[in-house]
């Protein structure tokens, strides 16, 4: 049932050529396109070619992993999650889906086709981007290290497949908004504005939380913010890239730190937290439209 | 509970909205029982509550009261008995970005199906769609939609078939052959099927039996044979009309026939003919013509919902 289940969500992802190219597949799309204008750039442009400077291949096939979780990237997935999960309400597919199938299984194929599918294009891109980047190395004469080693691809392989899960794990919960709106607003642009509000919203929570704590002479209101999902995001990432907590300031001074298994954990409350919510919601949902 | 039951609704009650001032019951204390094999025809004035007793029937919607069985299962706790049943409710919808063909594998796989090229190809055939399956659904008109919804409704060859509206968007030629696919489907594979329709006149033509619901309740309910002819009506044509029916008022029942001048709709027994015509004529009035008049669904219809709703749906 899941296997076919999945292949159906997979069928209407890759059907829907125009939101999934917009949003998803433009990024792959825009590595190439920039790839290649590198290449005509470094074939015509003696200047080009002499500023261009050494890269590590390294830090360039992670840099794609970064996309889901910045502004932008978090932005155009909100877009693609709701007119995956609004979609069905708009086009009043539903009421033919639901009567043949399990609601909890269709729901929850539906978030793993929508990670896969984004873990898929941004592996996509970040191999465009790799090999891109070795290819204007080549001409440009400049150095793309370091060599291949079992060190420096175990050190790689670690790096990588944590990115790609923190990417994933920012995925999730930009889905987890977008189908929690998408049950409320059953409407693709309600779903998306309702989604991109409550991830936005979240990270802003900062500055009232900040101010009250402030007012009130007490750091209890600031903590719930450790609980949120973009702090724990940016401490993950923090732990990382530069091995330290991002910290947070209180306004009594001093900074609270968070270790990344605490930020790890609470993430995925969130994750399961945010798709448990949504089975809920739809398992008990009338499907009037 | 028999097995030959298809469908069993006991005391339905389904209410929309929280707060008391707001509430609207869309149907109430619903018992309704469609033997299998049977083409059943489900009527009633828009706002009536078919559609949400459709919804109801398919595990749309949940009852605020009150069971819903299929084939004997009870369908929110049994749900698995909902893969004998094809539907069609309120009009087909469909990912228009995709084909028609590629619409229906999408809708077996999540029936947990992967049927052979052949089902679909035969699928589409009986609807008449199978050249125009490759176009995106985005560029069919409404009868292809229409069509491509039974198509749809009829992939996993289901026991029970519910339909909402199905002509609706159909030429008179693609109506005929809704009316004669539904038939074929009962008569020749036992399928058992529950339409909902805006055509009285097809579905007196089709159905076997039918409920008539009104304001969520259940009005009438009984063979469509039975419902046309409850009542022995002769239509006759008389000069003057009026005098006519003040001659035989008090006597028999009559009413004017909508649409005519010079037409009245007498309620009598066959043997009574005679009687009526000879009151008439030893009353100076001409009489033109006497003929049984056969009450047609449509009337019927409109006679139950007591004219409330001048058009159904």
């Amino acid at each position: 049932m899941w296997v076919r289940l999945f292949r159906a969500e997979w069928r209407k992802i890759t059907g829907n050529r125009w939101a999934t190219g917009c949003m998803i597949g433009i990024f792959p799309a825009l590595a190439f396109l920039v790839i290649v204008l590198g290449l005509l750039a470094a074939a015509f442009s003696s200047s080009f070619r002499a500023s261009f400077e050494d890269n590590l291949w390294t830090e360039l096939a992670i840099v794609p992993w970064l996309i889901p979780n910045n502004p932008l990237g978090r932005g155009l997935l909100l877009g693609f999650t709701a007119v995956l999960f609004a979609g069905e309400y708009q086009w009043n597919t539903w009421k033919t889906i639901v009567p043949r199938s399990q609601r909890v299984p269709l729901i929850l194929v539906k978030f793993v086709a929508v990670a896969l599918f984004v873990v898929f294009a941004f592996t996509l891109m970040s191999v465009i981007w790799g090999v891109g980047g070795g290819l204007l190395a080549l001409a440009t004469d400049t150095g793309y290290g370091p060599a291949l080693s079992s060190d420096v691809l175990r050190d790689f392989a670690t790096d990588y497949g944590r990115q790609m899960l923190y990417a994933f794990v920012g995925t999730m919960i930009a889905a987890g908004y977008a189908s929690l709106a998408a049950m409320i607003t059953r409407s693709i642009l309600g779903s998306a504005i309702t989604g991109i509000v409550l991830a936005i919203g979240e990270t802003m929570l900062l500055v009232p939380l900040y101010l009250i704590s402030s007012l009130l002479d007490t750091n209890t209101f600031l903590h719930f913010y450790r609980f949120l999902p973009s702090y724990n995001l940016l401490n993950v990432l923090s732990w990382s890239y530069d091995k330290s907590a991002s910290g947070l300031e209180l306004p009594s001074g001093g900074i609270v730190t968070d270790s990344r298994l605490f930020s790890e954990g609470v993430l995925a409350c969130w994750v399961i937290g945010l798709i448990a919510l949504t089975a809920v919601l739809f398992q008990r949902q009338d499907i009037t439209n | 509970m028999s097995n030959t039951t298809a469908i069993r609704i006991e005391n339905l009650h389904k209410h929309f909205g929280w707060r008391k001032s707001k509430r609207v019951q869309a149907v109430k204390n619903l018992n309704l029982e469609v033997a299998a094999g049977q083409v059943y025809g489900f009527l009633g004035p828009n706002g009536a509550g078919k559609t949400t007793t459709i919804r109801v029937l398919l595990d749309l919607i949940r009852p605020s009261q009150g069971d819903v069985y299929l084939f004997g299962k009870h369908v929110q706790r049994e749900r698995e008995v909902l893969s004998r049943v094809g539907s069609l409710v309120e009009g087909a919808s469909f990912y228009d970005f995709l084909s028609g063909r590629r619409n229906l594998e999408i809708f077996a796989l999540t029936s947990n199906l992967d049927l052979p090229r052949a089902r679909f190809d035969e699928v589409l055939k009986l609807v008449d769609m199978e050249a125009r399956s490759v176009r995106r659904v985005k560029g069919y008109s409404t009868g292809m939609k229409q069509r491509l919804g039974i198509a749809a409704a009829m992939l996993t060859d289901p026991d029970l078939l519910i339909l909402d509206e199905p002509a609706n968007g159909l030429d008179p030629q693609g109506i005929s052959e809704i009316r004669a696919l539904v038939r074929r489907l009962a008569d020749q594979y036992g399928k058992t099927i529950f339409l909902s329709s805006h055509q009285l006149g097809e579905v007196e033509q089709v159905c076997d039996r039918v409920a008539i619901v009104n304001k969520g309740e259940l009005v009438r309910e009984g063979r469509v044979a039975d419902l046309v002819t409850a009542k022995a009506q002769f239509r006759i044509r008389a000069n003057p009309v009026e005098r006519a029916m003040a001659v035989i008022d008090g006597h028999w029942t009559t009413t004017p026939q909508a649409g005519s001048d010079d037409a009245l709709l007498v309620d009598v027994a066959d043997g009574e003919t005679p009687l009526v015509v000879k009151r008439l004529v030893d009353n100076n009035i001409q009489v033109y013509e006497v003929s049984p008049h056969r009450q047609s669904l449509e009337d019927y219809f409109l006679s139950v919902t007591e004219g409330e709703n001048s058009h159904v749906g």
